[in-house]
């Protein structure tokens, strides 16, 4: 039991923190600074990095012994934009809101530099439970990321959380809903999790 | 020698086999992916066109109440950026019109529901949807801009100072949406409402 928490720890640290190419090289940050505006478009945005991430790498894992190298990233990425197009269909029919505000920068999911990250990564491990592995500390770490700033800049910018007033609009701090704002709160959090890096590096702990 | 050539041509042969197998393993995935999108753009289509419509039919009951509605098709509304043409009634008299004006700003598209009385007068004017609104607005500064469209006729100039006559309205600081972009949507409905008016629209069946 010790070693399952452990081993979860430990792909959390890796998700958010170590292995994360959104934080350690700033890669896919347009979707996440648009999406991260308001907690619900960053819910689905989040999810649909994890969908894109995961069914690619599954599916490039399970094709990687019969599909000839050449064409294995090509693949990779037409899956991701495949699935793209199916998530943009189904947003576009049950959370029209959320795609009036996020549909323009859902395709920018499939070509981010975080899928040709992912795929490289996904390369070293040939079992598909570690490709999915991969895929999920990736996309988790997105997840993780861009909950937290949507959360701050909806909260502190509007005074709002999922769409409910909880504070008056005009108390809210309207800067944190612009992109420059959003940029500013992503460089704290940047170093909040590089702070701590250090700090578990001092202990010992990698 | 002989060895050598013969090497080469089984590698060549090789290559050939590779880029052959390529080709068509990668013209499978996109046939694949071509029949999952078309058939997923079949099923959710109607959801899709009823989701879209159906803040605008929301909008026209709230601002032109009426017993019943008749959509209209108008020949050249399309060009002009104006759709979802209804005209209203109670028992059996016109009593307004309805339409729906589409245009774009520096942040998107821009949805406008554009209600007229029946003389073609404009009663009231509502954003459907802003496209990615202007943050460092609010939208309290939109409906004061809006509601001076209520008694307008014609087309309608911006006045950056002070308003010169009927025609004009007054620019709103700190609005989420273009004042350009409004007086251009309203514009374009209230010149479709006027070819309405004079019966030149056709039923459209149900």
């Amino acid at each position: 039991m010790k070693k399952k928490s452990g081993k979860l720890g430990k792909m959390i640290r890796e998700s958010i923190v170590f292995e994360n190419g959104f934080i350690a090289l700033l890669l896919g940050l347009t979707p996440m600074l648009v999406a991260s505006t308001r907690l619900i478009d960053a819910l689905v945005m989040g999810v649909s990095a994890i969908v894109v991430l995961t069914d690619s790498a599954v599916l490039s894992a399970l094709l990687s012994k019969t599909v000839p190298n050449g064409i294995k990233v090509a693949l990779h990425i037409t899956v991701a934009v495949v699935s793209i197009a199916v998530i943009e269909l189904l947003i576009r029919a049950f959370a029209p809101t959320v795609f009036e505000n996020i549909g323009m920068y859902l395709p920018l999911l499939s070509v981010s530099g975080v899928l040709t990250y992912s795929f490289e990564k996904e390369k070293r491990k040939k079992k598909i439970s570690g490709a999915l592995e991969t895929a999920l500390v990736t996309g988790g770490g997105f997840f993780a990321e861009i909950l937290i700033l949507a959360f701050v800049r909806e909260f502190f910018g509007r005074g709002s959380l999922l769409g409910f007033q909880i504070l008056p609009e005009e108390y809210g701090m309207r800067f944190l809903t612009l992109p420059g704002g959003g940029l500013i709160l992503l460089g704290v959090l940047i170093a909040v999790l590089r702070a701590y890096v250090q700090k578990i590096e001092k202990e010992g702990e990698i | 020698m002989k060895s050598s050539k013969k090497e080469k041509k089984v590698l060549s042969h090789e290559k050939k086999k590779e880029l052959v197998s390529s080709i068509l393993t990668f013209v499978i995935v996109l046939v694949i992916a071509g029949a999952i999108l078309s058939s997923l753009s079949l099923v959710l289509g109607e959801t899709i066109e009823k989701t879209e419509r159906q803040p605008f039919i929301s909008a026209m009951k709230k601002l032109c109440p009426a017993d019943k509605y008749e959509e209209l098709a108008f020949e050249n509304a399309e060009a002009s950026g104006v759709y979802n043409m209804h005209v209203a009634y109670v028992v059996d008299d016109i009593v307004g019109y309805c339409v729906e004006s589409k245009t774009h700003s520096a942040n998107g598209e821009l949805r406008l529901a554009v209600s007229s009385d029946a003389e073609g007068r404009i009663t009231a004017v509502e954003i459907i949807s802003r496209g990615k609104e202007d943050a460092s607005g609010t939208k309290a500064q939109d409906k004061e801009f809006l509601s001076q469209f209520a008694g307008k006729n014609g087309q309608i100039t911006l006045a950056r100072g002070t308003v010169k006559d009927d025609t004009q309205v007054r620019e709103v600081i700190g609005m989420t949406v273009s004042p350009e972009a409004v007086c251009d949507g309203v514009n374009r409905a209230s010149a479709i409402i006027g070819h309405l008016k004079k019966g030149e629209g056709k039923a459209v069946p149900k």
